[in-house]
């Protein structure tokens, strides 16, 4: 009797301590995680890369996280977010914001290399239903997103890099065409007023704190630009291409003289940033230079895993890796390249060019 | 036989261990609920007039609470949540009000700001429909200070203690950078009269 007694007690012990035991384990843990942060712009491949990288990486469970670009590398540097993978739409932020901020604790900086591994096209995005859709082209863009009845949008160059870079490719376009007044027509008035200014064959745009755009419609993302445009609210939207074939819509491909996705728009102008008179974030100088488009991806020196973070990022570059991002129409940069080749971990040396 | 007998209490140890961990661990929980929070807010005016609130001082102020949610840049749908707080106008008046000449400028103590003009503090955004995604028309918005979420106070994540946040009588989203958390500065500022022309010059 005695010895029944233990046992059911034992039993009961061992129970409680089971179900103890499965109340501290913190819920969905399973594997190794690896956490990739990246720009919205980059969410369709990257979902689509975390499902193929998991399938040949059995245990791995790759976490992919999208905000706007600055916001990705805040998330590590000042939010104290532990990520193994970094990817921006915008490569010069990392060295802006990360080479010279010390790691809490050590005498390390977040990071001290980048590499260029994808790019994209500034392009018009519209549907069937926008008005003139059947008169649109490459040639004529301009004088239809001018006509006083035609709603244009573009993304807050406040908050999103396609939002400046729009601002950038109207200008662009006025020295293309040899038309001053494209950036107003086709962006109609602002109060308090964008302005431009130009010196020694350099311009600058300047973007007030406060946007009330009288012609134009700005929206905070890309996303909700997307849905205007499919909504019907607004007729054309400046975005990237990848973005506009991901949600199906129809896009006019722009000169690359002015699209962005090259260096060939200095052969229109010495210099031209975007400055803009609202800070956002404490730590980031908001001035935007004109560049081509670089994704930059890299490795935060204190990554939980950094050898997983290498082979997600050779993964990429894969020729798995390359399909899915032709499958999702977003360009990659092959080979890729590197501000400073010989940072990179050694698995990585060997990729760029 | 002595192993017999050391078995059971070393299990029962362990299982008491064990059930005092849960226990701790249930406690730190129901701690970090709890609705006491040691925070300030500082409310600047256009003038210059100057006031600190605590959490305490602003959950006493008269409050709205309607429904309310966002989206995330990534697509990400985040309510729509039962939403109370502060109305922003509300606050500003407490240091010399808002008008039409002028915009609001808040905080987060992790060194994040956004501006929101008049019309954004009087309500006017573009909502959208949480299961379309499409834009749709709102009845009454209210840009507040949320300090509850659904009858509870926020969690970390959520922007503890107070957040943005935009409300009405509809359940619609609005873009999430809006909603701007662990606020803890709001000021009144002058748009420069001169820039607002509204025009565009190109000198060359």
């Amino acid at each position: 009797m005695k010895a029944k007694l233990e046992y059911l007690l034992t039993l009961i012990v061992a129970v409680t301590a089971i179900f103890s035991l499965t109340a501290c384990i913190p819920q969905g843990q399973k594997g190794t995680e690896l956490r990739v942060i990246n720009a919205d712009s980059l969410m369709v491949p990257f979902q689509e890369l975390a499902k193929a990288f998991e399938t040949e990486h059995p245990g791995v469970d790759v976490q992919i996280e999208g905000h706007g670009s600055i916001q990705v590398i805040r998330q590590v540097t000042e939010l104290g977010a532990e990520a193994d993978v970094l990817a921006v739409a915008d490569c010069s932020l990392i060295p802006m914001m990360m080479y010279d901020v010390q790691i809490p604790g050590t005498s390390e900086n977040y990071a001290d290399w980048y590499m260029i591994f994808a790019t994209n096209h500034l392009v018009i995005a519209y549907t069937s239903q926008s008005k003139y859709a059947d008169q649109i082209d490459n040639t004529n863009w301009y004088k239809i997103l001018s006509m006083p009845d035609v709603k244009v949008g573009i993304s807050d160059p406040r908050l999103d890099s396609s939002g400046y870079r729009a601002l950038m490719t109207c200008e662009l376009a006025g020295l293309y065409y040899g038309n001053d007044s494209i950036f107003q027509n086709v962006m109609g008035s602002f109060s308090p007023p964008i302005t431009v200014s130009e010196g020694n064959g350099t311009y600058t745009i300047k973007v007030p704190e406060i946007i009330k755009p009288l012609k134009a419609a700005v929206q905070g993302s890309a996303i909700a630009l997307i849905a205007t445009v499919q909504s019907g609210d607004i007729d054309y939207a400046f975005m990237y291409q990848s973005i506009a074939e991901q949600h199906g819509l129809r896009f006019i491909q722009l000169p690359p003289e002015i699209d962005l996705s090259s260096d060939a728009y200095k052969e229109l102008t010495a210099g031209l940033s975007v400055k803009i008179e609202f800070q956002r974030f404490a730590s980031v100088t908001p001035v935007f230079e004109c560049q081509p488009i670089s994704y930059g991806i890299t490795i935060p020196k204190n990554a939980p895993h950094p050898e997983l973070a290498v082979d997600f990022i050779k993964f990429i570059l894969s020729d798995t890796g390359q399909k899915i991002f032709q499958d999702c129409r977003q360009p990659l940069v092959i080979p890729p390249s590197a501000d400073e080749p010989s940072r990179l971990p050694s698995a990585l040396r060997l990729l760029v060019e | 036989m002595k192993m017999r007998r050391i078995i059971p209490i070393v299990l029962v140890i362990v299982g008491i261990l064990c059930v005092f961990g849960a226990m701790a661990v249930y406690a730190l929980e129901r701690g970090n609920n709890q609705d006491r929070v040691e925070w300030n807010v500082t409310l600047v005016g256009a003038g210059g007039e100057q006031k600190t609130l605590s959490y305490d001082e602003i959950k006493a102020m008269p409050s709205y609470e309607g429904w309310g949610g966002f989206f995330s840049t990534a697509g990400v749908v985040s309510g729509p949540f039962k939403v109370k707080g502060v109305p922003l106008e509300s606050l500003c008046e407490q240091v010399g009000g808002v008008n039409p000449s002028q915009a609001v400028l808040v905080y987060a103590v992790d060194g994040y700001s956004m501006v929101f003009d008049y019309d954004q503090i009087s309500g006017k955004f573009d909502t959208y429909d949480p299961q379309t995604m499409k834009p749709t028309p709102h009845g009454e918005l209210k840009l507040i200070l949320m300090y509850r979420e659904d009858g509870k106070p926020l969690s970390h994540d959520d922007g503890k203690p107070l957040r943005i946040a935009t409300v009405g009588t509809d359940k619609l989203l609005i873009e999430g950078h809006f909603w701007v958390k662990w606020i803890n500065k709001i000021e009144v500022i002058n748009i420069n009269e001169a820039k607002a022309s509204g025009t565009i010059t190109v000198a060359s």
